[in-house]
This record gives structure tokens, C-alpha cells and sequence, in this order.
């Protein structure tokens, strides 16, 4: 371990006399005291003028003479040092890419790069300096660099920001070319006790084929990296170590190019590195409560690649310990949540008696109106919300901390769940907190209640897809018969419960009114959504929430009138009110987009819609909406017959039918769910339908089922389906499976039936 | 002195001894203040209440209540040339609490935009980023302030001073909100003689007037307007200039302070004389490029080849990047300097075909022409008429234009965006103006011939799709820069996404010469065929048709159709063994505003039924109140696309 804190004076002058490591000239050299005009002489000596073989070979594999482009070497570094109280961050990217069409002529014909930027204010400033290098190399081999003054600047300016982009046409390219070029972005910030980087993910395939690649990554004094090569990727390996600088790398080469940009999903797929930097002031101790944040959690260790599963049990301890942790539900700044919560529940249950399950119900459904409401006021104040109603949003561990406290307090046992996403990665690999899941198994009543994600989609018992079936740890805060354990019980690994298609149901009624045949065809469509499904309609209707969020300015109209109140702003609920309103009206213009989508059909007019039932925030469990519309060309005369399009009520007529033949990928598909249909068709007067059995289909498989029934009875033809998605992942085999299930669903979507003269 | 006759010298000190007010004597004054107290009880009454106008305007959060524009004329008394002001005023009124107002004012590099003295607003400015063009010098400024009650009034008051009078090309009355009331005043030095010429305001409530200031020192007009309409974004619209409401300002002339006259741009002549000028600055050395144009033009049979070849050549090599800054929005770049970088705008790489063909020994010559679909020609000689400009080879005589910058348009097919458009070509010192001749649809023909069998509840067969001229580059454009390889992209681009055709392989794109691109694959109809006892109902149009689209009728402007087209499906269907013809829909013919679609099935013999479908655009153009037409059209096709025809079984 290395924490040796050196005079930052010393560094800097080390840093310009230390002795080279190689013949090479190398990053870690570079002298930041020199000028930039010093350094940028020096970034191009080091790529352009230090012999480098990788960077010199100009002969790209017979197998991808075909291709577009193909990277023939590519070199990323980051350095990391930390002096003067400053961080300093180098990224350097270098490529040299072989243009073999006129496509890629194109695409390398431009670029855009930012210009030196110094945030202003006194404190914090942030510089920010830029080297950049563009020159040809000709199929004979000579070389043409691109005089970097020929670049034309354009300033963009939004209120008091301002920043100047360069762009650069590069000049004589031609087919067979190769551009090698770099880009240097130094970045300095004052850093006081810690720093922690945003994690990165170097994915090693790209959309073009890759022949070599290098990822150096220079860790200085008292900066330390966690990195994990992840999928297959090569590992980071020491390549360098003096005193001051340790350099690991990673070499990979002869990437083909990703063939399938659909099917994939990069953190579970694609051989890749993630990685971060971080600097901690040495007087910070590890592990004492109410001073260091939760990246310090574990062995503080020059390079660690994974977290031992005791760091999830230490977070646990730890946030129920640190009263200052940002995270942690147990602090002052979450208090106005667990007071209301509490304040609501006592409103509700008599304390001495009352029922388990109602309470965590309910407690959860409160949180998630008060979280919105919250939010939705320091949203529409810009911020300047008093701070004695403001709280910060509850997301993952806060809101868990929050229901915990509030759930202890009733005597309702509980223990912590922690998981990985799909998505992110996979609990093994997990190296960051942001990749971690907090979920709460609740056990109120000797039942067993999972709540994720109080923020979002989620909704108690109903696991988003994304968690369904996952590897987690448990953390036993209650033993099996409500005893509290009080010093943090046992971990033990669980897996979650798998989605099935039962969880995730929704039933549509569809009744449609042929009054003649001439006139357009009277429609109405009532859905009933429950359980998981019902959380999948939710999030597609409040999405316009999220689309507000965005367009922060546009709350500033709800703020009514300033100083009213004691306090510096009050704000009436007028304005909120109608923020309400205009909410509600975006949720009904999202289920209609929607429905015209799903249809898919210009010759369908939506009259009127209806909603029950929906929001994050009621307690309501099951959603009922439904529309009114009338379509035409549903009816296509045939003599005195008409050809009756029964499918388009059904079926989406936007599934694709046109799917690959093959996946590269394991594939990730929108199941698990189950949609049952019933479709009346009332005819007119004098009309019959006959062949009812051509309706009658029953397909099944690994993937999925579909089961059509019809029948026909006093001029009314009804149609019952049901379709159920049995799994959400495949493996890559399973693809000529799932398309079968797919195309028996578009047949579905293209039945027709014969209507007829009785 | 009475306090209102020293207001009333005060106003005409202010005004210089030009002015010749209503304010002789205090008496008149009086009762003008009377008249007034009378009259704007009256007035305010006729304006309408923020309820009225949050019905007239329900999709306004705000409108603009008054916008007045001052447009100052006048010499520079140190360059003696004519220098342009314009001071806009805005007033902004919100229809509802908490809205905040604000427009974006655009302008180049030729004039600066400042806000007015004194004025408490922030306006924020910066360069405008179009992603089509490599540098623009587009500047906007931008103001916006939030307004906390209905009925409030935000002032917005801006000037804007043009370097080079020259650039004032144009007063546009639109915003993107609506506006009540609009005046615009320009006035203009009586030694300089100017036009205005109004476009789109057939539908405007607009009353223009002229006068003048006393002594003729200044001419007044007075263009006042009510109810502007919104500038909206509609999609596929075409240019804003062909839709809504503005002035094309013409300076013909000014006198200078010793009586001598100065023409500006009075006549055409005087147009060419100001492009020809600055296109002379442009040198080429022909030398140097001598060895290039030899191993392009190498082993060429033949003068029409010849051409071919450097059109060719210069499609493929030279990179279209545009690069828009004051005058270099004028002068092309040498020929060497764009072989050299590869890449050029439209007058860089006109230029280079011209010295190219030149050098061949061929008539070529450069030519400027509107390429936006503006509603100009050149009887209006003003610098906003042409914004593209082209090469022509003077074949015996004959034009043959060559836009260099379309990249995938081979030499017998103009870009459509030109057919049919005014141009202006340089000849020596005098010009031509002529036509870009517009071709005969049939020249962007795409035709797809389908041979298909009946096989169970799909048709199974070939196709063959082969595309000419326009439909021709369009496609080959689009699978350039795509991955020809993907099947969505052959899907997207040659069958226009249609679910219902399926195709089993895509390797046989052929490119025959520079004008056919031929495509032939296996492919299904899905759904297609209905069995019902012993009959058979099949549907033969092969595919949705992306040209199918219903616009909002209410929509202000026109819709832009691009291209205009000529499309055949023929589908020949094999009589399915066992069954014959029963009945098949009618041969019809439906209307459109701009062409038909014709419906033809004829049994060719015994096996086979022929479906013939014809879709023909003579436009690019529809316009707006055509448009309830075209949506009826869009439904009949959509019926007769869907129509069956009825096998029977042949009973024995």
C-alpha cells in the first residue's frame, strides 16, 4: 500500500527530472509547470515522434479488406496525480484507422473538438486544456499533418456560460488513407479530503473491426484504482512502477467488429474493463463512521479488482451507523419523511392492533406520493424551496433507510436485500456502489413482501424484470421469528424470485359495433391491467413526468407568489394544482400516442379515453383504461361479402416480421407477461360469419403460447386470445424459437373472416 | 409659451426642422387631447380580452400584442454610401400566469444585434449550429423573461445595424407566436431609390402606405398588419419564404451628395455584375491540375465521356462541406485549393468542374440558382434570390447542368430541387436566364415486377424493383451511406418497411452504368390469401405505400413532396392449380391533386392474373387547400390497395 504524501513542490519537480522507464518518452514525464504551447510539443513528441511498432504497421488482415474502416492501432492512457491540492487528470486517445470506402472518407472527414476552459469564480475553478493532432497517411506512405490553425471556431453561449468548439475539415482524403490522431484533455480541479471518478466502461469492440489496442492507466500518490476486466476481456497488468507513478495495462488485439448492434446488452456482453480513479487525503481514516464516504469501504489498496462480500454486510453496518452518509434513511436530512410517514400510519392504525401487511402497504404507497410531492415543490421552487420542507430525494438506500426506520418502529421485521441489475452486471463482477440494487424483504405477519425501488417503476412484491431471478445477498437484520439481531445477523447469498408470465397480466375487452358497412366501424377497447403489468402501464403513463423533469426552467410559472410566507418563498398549491392538471392531461395524451402506435393504423380515430386508477402514488393496485374510436377500411367488400380485419384488433401490426435469422447475443425480450383478449363483433342486421373455425389456433412452445378460440352466436362474433411470454432472457439458441412465437403472434394480427348475406 | 407649445417645439427639435407636426397651436392641441380621451375609451374597448384571446389562441401561452419595426435608410455621412437600422419592438402578452415569453432573433455576421439603450432585459447570443453546413456565420440573439400574470406586458426592444446595406434583403413579418398587431416603417433617404415587393400576403390583413417628410428629405412606407400568423413547424414543409408573409427589399440606386447615381441593384445586369465581380477574384491554376484532369479524362472515347468522367470524379472525390461567411459566401475557392483539401461548397466545386471542362475545351460556365423552392425569380434582382450555384456545359449551345454537390445524380438528371427552376448563367460580360429543363416523370420511374404463386395463406415468388434518375440517386444515396448489407436498409429504402413482404435473400444489387440500380430478390406476402371453402380471396398490392400519408388540413403551409415519382407495382399472380378467376375488382383510375393512381388487372391468360398498379406525382409541390383532396384520395387508395380478388375451385 502506498501512501506516502510527498511535498507537492517535490512532486512537481520529481515529475520533471524523473528518469525515463524506457527508450519511449511517457505520459508520466510530461511537466505540467511548462507552457501549453511546452506541453503540446511534448504530447506530440511522445505519439508522433516516439518510435511505437503498433503505431507504424499499416497492413490491415486479409478478413477485413471488406470493411468500412479498421482501427489499425489504438492507444488510451489516463493519468491520475494528485499535487498543489489539485487533481489532475491526462486522458490521451490516439488512433490510426484505415479508410477503405467512401463512407469512411466521410466520417473522418470532419471533427469537432472543445476549446481551453476555465471555469470562473474563485473557488473550485476547474481548467481544462485540450492538445489535438490530425495527419494523413498516404497508401506510399507519406505523411500530411493538418495545420491545426485552419479550424474554425464557434461559440456557443447560454447565460453566463460560454464555450468555444473548434472544428476542422481534414483536407486531402482519399480511400486507402489512414488518419492517425490524438486527442489530450488535461483537466485540473481542486480536490480538498476526496475525489471519486465516475465509474468508466473501456468496452474493447466496436462498431468497426479493432487490430491492436492498449489501455494504460497512471495512478500517482495517494490516488487508487479499482478496476475489473469483465466478459473476457485481458486483465490490467503492472507495466510500469517507480516511487510516484504505477501503470497498469491492458493489451488487446485482433477485435472483430460488433456485428449485432441490437441484441446485446454491454455490461453483461461485451468483454470490457470498468474502472475508476480515486484520491483520498491520507488523514482520512478508512472506516470510521461520519468521515469517510462508502467508496472507502473494503482494504483502501493501491489496485483492487473485486469487493469482498463483507463490503455489502460493512454497508449495511455503516449506513445504519453514519449519521452523516448522504445515503444513509437514519439521518436528520430524511427526517420530515419518517415523520410523516409515521404521522400518516397513526392516522390510519391503531397501534396496539392492526394488520401487518396493511401498514406496509400503505406506509410504502404514502412514501411514494410524498417523495413525488416533495420533489415536485423543490422542482416548480428551482430549487429555492425553504429548508425546512426541502428533503432530497429518495432513491435506492434512502428510501429503504426510510421505510426500515419506519417499519422498525412498528414492529414490523425486515431484512436488507442487495442485488446487481441485469443491465449493469452481474453481482460477481459488481465493483461500485452505483451498480448495487438495495431491496427490503418485509415480513409483516410471517408473510413475505419484497420492495424495490421506491423511486420508480417498482411496486411491493412485483420485482422489475431487471431483478428477476438475480443472485443477491441477504443480510438477516430480524431472525425467522422477528427477533431483532442487533448486530447486523448473518449474510447469506439468496436468488430472487424469477417473473413469471402469471405476474404480469392484463385483460382487454374490445367491442366492436358494425352498424353498416359503409360507414366507419364503431370501436371500444377497456383494459384491465393487474399486478406487474399494471407497473409497466404505469411507468409508459406517468413517463411524461420524467420529460418535465427535464425542462426544469418551465416549473419557475408554478411558482406563485414570493414571500408570503416567513419564510424567504411560499408557494400557494394553486400553481401546483395545475401543474396537476396539465400532468394528468400529458398521461392521457401518452396512453393515446401510445394506442395509435400499438394500432398502427392511420385509418383509426381516437374519440375518447378514459383512465382509472392510475399514478405512482394511489394505493390502488389494479389500472382501467379504455378508449373509444371508429376505423375505417377494417370492412373490404368482396361482391356482396365483406372481408372482416379481425387481426388488427388483436395484434400490434407493428411487430417486426423481418428478424434475423441468427443473434450473436444472448437476447433480452419484453417478457415475462400474459395479455388475454376478448373481441365481440357485433354485425349488422341480415349479415353471418361461417367459417369461425378458421379463427380457432393454438401455438406453444418454449418461448411462448398463444391460444385463439372463437365463436359465433346471434350476430355477435367473439373472439377470446390469450398470449403469454413465458421468459425475459434466451440464450442466443433459443432465437428460431422465439421468432416462431413472434410470427404466430403477427398471424394472429393478420386473421380475417368472411362476413356474408344470411 | 403654453406648457403644450413647448412640448410641441421640444417634439420638433427632436425631430429636426423635417418635422411638421399637429402641434401649431395649443387650441389644436387641446382638442386633439379631447379627441383622444374620447377616442381610446373606444379603442380599448374594440381590443380583445385575454379570454377572447386564449380562445382564438389555444395552443399560446402568450402572444405578441404590438410589434413595431423601424427600418432607417439613410447616407453615411462619412462613406457617402447608404447605410440600414432596424430597431424592432416587441411586446409580449401573456395569456396565462406564470409563462414565460421570449423569441430568438437570427441574423449573420454582415449585421450586429444589440439590445436597446437602457433596456432591462438579458439577451443571450452565440453562433448558430447547423449540422449541414461546416461554419455558418448564423448568429441568433435570444431573449426571455417569465411573466407572473395573465394580461402582463413584456417590452423587448432591439437594433440591429447592417455592416454592408447590400445584406438587408428582407423584412419577414411572422414570429413563432401570434401577433395581434404589426407595423412596419421604413424610411428611407429620398436620394436612395428602393423597392418593396410583398409575397404571401394575399391572406394578411395589410394596409401599406407611402408618404413623405416634409422638404422630400425622407420617404415614409408604412406597411401595417393585423393578425400575423405563427411561424409553426410542420413537417415536411416547404420553405418559410414560400409560405408566409414577408418584403423582398430591392435598393435600385442611390445618389451620392455630388448628384452622381450609384446603381445597386436596379437591373439583373446590375445582379450579375455584383456576382460576376466577386467570382473574378477567384484564381485557377490550370497548370497545375493538368496532370490530374489527364489520368481522369485518360483512354475516354468520346466528349460526352469526357464530361461524364470529371462529373464523375468530382462527385466522388470532392466533399461537400459548405462553408458560409460573409463574403465567402460569394467567392468560390480556386480549383487547386479543393482538389488539394478534397473537399469544397457548392461554388467550390462548381468552380472546379468549369475549369475542368474548360480546360477540356468545353463551353462551361457557372451558373446561380434558387435551390430552396423560394418564390423569386430574376425580375426582382436582389442577392436573396440565388442561394446554390451550379455548373453548365454548353453542349452545341444547350445547358447541360451539372450540380457536383448532389453526389449520386448522373448527367442526364438535374437534382429535382433545380428541375424546373430559374437560373441565371454567366456569359462573359452579359448572362443567359433560362429554365433547368424539367424532365417528364417517368424519368424518376421505380418499378417493381413481382412473379408470385399462391402457397398456402402467403403469395411466394421473385421481384425485380429497378429505379431510374432522381428515385434512382435518392436510393443509391441512401444505401451509400448505409450499410447496403443490412436488411433493414434494403427494407427501409427499396420496400418501404412494409410488414407485409418478406423477402429471403439481398445480394443482388446490381449498378448498371450511372443511371439504373436494379434489386431482385425472393419474397413473400404475408397474410395475402384468405381461404373460405372453395374460394380464395387475395390481395395483390404488394406493399403499404410511405407516399400514403393524410396531412392535417388545417395546416399553414404547403408539403413538401421532394420528389416527384412514377411508381409500378406489376404483380403477376399464377392461377393456383385447381381453381379459376371468379372475380376480379375493377380496372379504376383515382384522382389526386398532383397525378392518379391507376388500378389495372387483366387475366394475361390462363395461368396468370396481371396487377398493374401506376402511382404518379407530377409535383413536388402540395399546396395547402389541396390537401382535404389528397387525404380523400389517401383513403380511396387505401380501399382499392386493399381489394381481393376471388379464386374459385374448378369443380369437376
Amino acid at each position: 500500500m502506498k501512501n506516502n504524501q510527498i511535498n507537492p513542490l517535490t512532486l512537481c519537480l520529481l515529475l520533471v527530472l524523473l528518469p525515463l522507464w524506457g527508450k519511449a518518452t511517457q505520459l508520466v514525464e510530461c511537466d505540467f509547470t511548462q507552457s501549453n504551447k511546452e506541453r503540446a510539443a511534448f504530447y506530440k513528441n511522445m505519439l508522433w515522434n516516439t518510435p511505437q511498432p503498433e503505431f507504424s504497421d499499416t497492413l490491415v488482415p486479409p478478413q477485413w479488406r471488406n470493411e468500412s474502416q479498421v482501427m489499425l492501432c489504438s492507444n488510451s492512457e489516463v493519468l491520475y496525480a494528485y499535487y498543489m491540492a489539485k487533481m489532475t487528470f491526462v486522458l490521451v486517445e490516439h488512433s490510426r484507422v484505415k479508410l477503405q470506402d467512401l463512407n469512411a472518407v466521410s466520417r473522418y472527414s470532419e471533427f469537432s473538438f472543445r476549446d481551453n476552459y476555465k471555469s470562473r469564480g474563485w473557488f473550485n475553478k476547474v481548467k481544462a486544456t485540450f492538445h489535438v493532432g490530425f495527419k494523413i497517411v498516404k497508401p506510399d506512405g507519406t505523411e500530411h499533418e493538418v495545420d491545426i490553425n485552419e479550424a474554425v471556431e464557434t461559440n456557443i453561449q447560454q447565460g453566463r456560460k460560454e464555450e468555444t468548439m473548434n472544428k476542422i475539415a481534414i483536407p486531402g482524403l482519399e480511400m486507402g488513407d489512414i488518419v492517425d490522431f490524438y486527442y489530450i484533455a488535461e483537466i485540473k480541479f481542486p480536490v480538498s479530503q476526496y475525489y471519486v471518478q465516475d465509474p468508466e466502461f473501456f468496452p474493447l469492440v466496436d462498431e468497426f473491426p479493432i487490430k491492436k489496442q492498449y489501455l494504460t492507466l497512471h495512478i500517482g500518490p495517494s490516488v487508487y484504482l479499482n478496476a475489473r476486466s469483465v466478459n473476457g476481456a485481458p486483465k490490467l497488468k503492472l507495466s510500469h512502477e517507480n516511487m510516484y507513478f504505477s501503470s497498469y495495462q491492458l493489451v488487446d488485439s485482433m477485435r472483430n467488429k460488433l456485428t449485432d448492434n441490437v441484441h446485446f446488452r454491454m455490461a453483461t456482453e461485451l468483454p470490457h474493463l470498468k474502472y475508476h480513479g480515486y484520491y483520498v487525503n491520507t488523514t482520512l481514516r478508512p472506516k470510521k463512521p461520519g468521515n469517510v464516504e462508502l467508496f472507502m469501504l473494503g482494504d483502501r489498496v493501491k489496485y483492487k479488482d473485486h469487493l469482498h462480500t463483507d463490503d455489502l454486510k460493512e454497508l449495511t453496518v455503516f449506513l445504519s451507523k453514519d449519521k452523516s452518509s448522504y445515503w444513509g434513511g437514519t439521518t436528520d436530512v430524511y427526517a420530515s419523511y419518517i415523520k410523516a410517514t409515521n404521522r400518516y400510519l397513526k392516522s390510519k392504525f391503531d397501534k396496539t392492533q392492526f394488520n401487518q401487511t396493511e401498514l406496509v402497504k400503505e406506509a410504502y404507497y404514502f412514501l411514494r406520493e410524498y417523495n413525488f410531492r416533495t420533489q415536485l415543490l423543490r422542482i416548480a421552487s428551482n430549487g429555492k424551496i425553504s429548508p425546512s420542507i426541502y428533503a432530497p430525494p429518495l432513491e435506492l438506500f434512502s428510501a429503504n433507510h426510510v421505510l426500515a426506520t419506519v417499519y422498525k418502529e412498528w414492529g414490523v421485521p425486515f431484512n436488507f436485500v442487495y442485488t446487481v441489475p441485469n443491465s449493469m452486471s452481474k453481482l460477481d463482477d459488481w465493483l461500485f456502489l452505483n451498480e448495487l440494487v438495495p431491496l427490503l424483504e418485509v415480513m409483516p405477519d410471517k408473510d413475505t413482501l419484497l420492495i424495490a425501488d421506491i423511486g420508480k417503476e417498482s411496486f411491493i412484491n412485483y420485482l422489475p424484470h431487471d431483478y428477476s431471478g438475480n443472485k443477491a445477498y441477504r443480510i438477516n437484520v430480524f431472525d425467522k421469528e422477528g427477533k431483532f439481531l442487533r448486530k447486523g445477523g448473518t449474510m447469506e447469498p439468496i436468488v430472487l424470485k424469477k417473473n413469471t408470465p402469471d405476474d404480469f397480466k392484463s385483460q382487454v375487452n374490445i367491442h366492436m359495433r358494425v352498424t353498416d358497412f359503409s360507414s366507419p366501424v364503431q370501436l371500444n377497447f377497456e383494459y384491465q391491467v393487474k399486478g406487474g403489468e399494471k407497473v409497466l402501464w404505469d411507468t409508459l403513463m406517468v413517463s411524461a413526468y420524467d420529460s418535465y423533469r427535464e425542462q426544469r426552467s418551465d416549473y419557475s410559472r408554478y411558482i406563485v407568489s414570493p414571500a408570503i410566507d416567513h419564510s424567504k418563498w411560499a408557494y400557494t398549491m394553486s400553481g401546483l394544482n395545475e401543474y396537476q392538471v396539465q400532468f394528468e392531461e400529458q398521461r392521457r395524451q401518452s396512453v393515446s400516442d401510445f394506442m395509435r402506435l400499438k394500432l398502427g393504423n392511420q385509418s383509426f380515430t381516437l374519440d375518447s379515453i378514459y383512465v382509472n386508477n392510475i399514478g405512482r402514488w394511489e394505493p390502488k393496485p389494479d389500472l382501467e383504461f379504455g378508449y373509444s374510436a371508429t376505423a375505417t377500411q377494417v370492412c373490404t367488400p368482396i361482391g356482396e361479402r365483406y372481408l372482416l380485419d379481425v387481426g388488427s384488433m388483436l395484434g400490434n401490426k407493428f411487430i417486426p416480421t423481418q428478424l434475423e435469422d441468427s443473434v450473436t447475443f444472448d437476447f433480452q425480450t419484453g417478457g415475462p407477461y400474459e395479455v388475454s383478449q376478448t373481441l365481440r363483433i357485433s354485425l349488422p342486421a341480415g349479415y353471418q360469419v361461417k367459417d369461425v373455425e378458421s379463427l380457432q389456433k393454438h401455438f406453444e412452445n418454449e418461448c411462448g403460447i398463444l391460444h385463439i378460440s372463437a365463436s359465433y352466436s346471434q350476430g355477435e362474433l367473439m373472439v377470446q386470445t390469450r398470449k403469454a411470454a413465458k421468459h425475459r432472457f434466451y440464450p442466443r439458441q433459443k432465437w428460431p424459437a422465439y421468432t416462431a412465437f413472434l410470427n404466430a403472434g403477427v398471424q394472429m394480427a393478420q386473421m380475417q373472416v368472411i362476413v356474408e348475406p344470411q | 409659451m403654453t406648457i403644450l407649445e413647448l412640448k410641441s417645439t421640444k417634439i420638433r427639435d427632436l425631430y429636426g426642422p423635417d418635422y411638421k407636426g399637429a402641434f401649431s397651436c395649443s387650441l389644436r392641441c387641446l382638442l386633439g387631447c379631447i379627441l383622444l380621451c374620447l377616442c381610446v375609451p373606444m379603442l380599448m374597448a374594440t381590443e380583445p380580452s385575454i379570454e377572447t384571446l386564449r380562445k382564438t389562441y389555444p395552443d399560446n401561452t402568450y402572444v405578441i400584442k404590438k410589434a413595431d419595426v423601424k427600418v432607417f435608410i439613410d447616407m453615411d455621412g462619412s462613406t457617402h454610401i447608404p447605410r440600414v437600422r432596424r430597431i424592432m419592438q416587441l411586446e409580449f402578452l401573456s395569456l396565462k400566469n406564470n409563462t414565460r415569453v421570449g423569441n430568438t432573433f437570427y441574423h449573420t455576421n454582415n449585421s450586429t444585434l444589440k439590445k436597446a439603450k437602457g433596456a432591462k432585459f438579458t439577451l443571450t447570443s452565440g453562433d448558430v449550429n447547423d449540422d449541414m453546413i461546416f461554419h455558418s456565420d448564423l448568429q441568433f440573439a435570444s431573449f426571455s423573461k417569465v411573466l407572473k400574470q395573465a394580461g402582463e406586458l413584456a417590452l423587448l426592444e432591439l437594433t440591429e445595424e447592417f455592416k454592408d446595406f447590400r445584406f438587408y434583403t428582407a423584412e419577414t413579418f411572422a414570429y413563432p407566436v401570434p401577433t395581434l398587431s404589426k407595423t412596419v416603417t421604413i424610411k428611407v433617404d429620398s436620394s436612395i431609390h428602393l423597392n418593396t415587393h410583398l409575397f404571401n400576403t394575399e391572406a394578411l390583413e395589410l394596409k401599406q402606405t407611402h408618404t413623405k417628410t416634409a422638404h422630400e428629405t425622407y420617404r415614409l412606407e408604412v406597411l401595417a398588419m393585423k393578425n400575423v400568423p405563427p411561424l409553426t413547424k410542420e413537417e415536411a414543409a416547404t420553405s418559410i419564404r414560400s409560405n408566409y408573409p414577408h418584403a423582398l427589399i430591392q435598393v435600385q440606386h442611390y445618389t451620392d451628395r455630388n448628384g452622381v447615381q450609384h446603381p445597386v441593384f436596379n437591373t439583373t445586369d446590375a445582379l450579375y455584375a455584383f456576382n460576376k465581380k466577386y467570382v473574378a477574384q477567384t484564381h485557377n491554376d490550370t497548370a497545375l491540375l493538368r496532370p490530374l484532369l489527364q489520368t481522369i479524362v485518360a483512354d475516354s472515347r468520346d466528349t460526352v465521356e469526357n464530361v461524364k468522367r470529371m462529373y464523375k470524379w468530382v462527385q466522388e472525390k470532392i466533399r461537400y462541406i459548405a462553408f458560409e461567411y460573409e463574403m465567402a459566401g460569394f467567392i468560390p475557392e480556386s480549383a487547386n485549393a479543393v482538389v488539394a483539401k478534397t473537399y469544397g461548397d457548392c461554388k467550390g466545386v462548381a468552380n472546379l468542374l468549369k475549369t475542368f471542362l474548360t480546360m477540356q475545351g468545353l463551353d462551361a460556365r457557372l451558373c446561380w440558382i434558387n435551390a430552396t423552392g423560394d418564390p423569386y425569380d430574376y425580375s426582382i434582382p436582389t442577392i436573396a434570390i440565388d442561394n446554390h450555384m451550379i455548373c453548365a456545359w454548353m453542349r452545341n449551345g444547350t445547358p447541360v447542368f451539372l450540380d457536383a454537390t448532389a453526389s449520386n445524380n448522373s448527367l442526364e438528371f438535374p437534382p429535382e430541387k433545380l428541375q424546373g427552376r430559374q437560373v441565371l448563367i454567366e456569359n462573359g460580360e452579359s448572362y443567359v436566364i433560362t429554365h433547368v429543363p424539367l424532365l417528364q416523370i417517368i424519368s424518376n420511374k421505380a418499378q417493381y415486377n413481382f412473379k408470385m404463386a399462391v402457397q398456402s395463406q402467403r403469395l411466394s415468388g421473385n421481384m425485380e424493383a429497378t429505379f431510374y434518375g432522381n428515385r434512382r440517386a435518392a436510393m443509391e444515396s441512401f444505401l451509400k451511406q448505409t450499410n447496403a448489407t443490412e436488411k433493414d436498409v434494403i427494407n427501409h429504402a427499396i420496400m418501404n418497411r412494409s410488414v407485409e413482404l418478406k423477402w429471403e435473400n439481398q445480394d443482388n444489387l446490381t449498378f448498371e452504368g450511372d443511371s439504373v440500380l436494379a434489386y431482385a430478390s425472393a419474397v413473400q406476402f404475408t397474410g395475402h390469401c384468405h381461404r373460405y371453402g372453395d374460394e380464395m380471396f387475395v390481395k395483390l398490392c404488394p406493399m403499404q405505400n410511405l407516399e400514403l400519408v393524410q396531412y392535417d388540413s388545417a395546416r399553414y403551409c404547403d408539403v413538401d413532396l421532394q420528389l416527384r415519382d412514377y411508381i409500378v407495382y406489376e404483380v403477376d399472380l399464377k392461377i393456383p392449380d385447381g381453381y379459376r378467376v371468379k372475380s376480379i375488382p375493377d380496372s379504376i383510375t383515382v384522382p389526386s391533386p398532383v397525378g392518379s393512381i391507376a388500378y389495372a388487372y387483366t387475366v394475361t391468360d390462363e395461368n396468370t392474373v396481371r396487377y398493374r398498379r401506376t402511382y404518379s406525382c407530377n409535383k413536388t409541390v402540395l399546396k395547402k387547400e389541396e390537401i382535404p383532396d389528397w387525404n380523400a384520395f389517401v383513403q380511396s387508395a387505401k380501399g382499392e390497395d386493399n381489394k381481393r380478388l376471388v379464386f374459385t375451385k374448378i369443380k369437376p
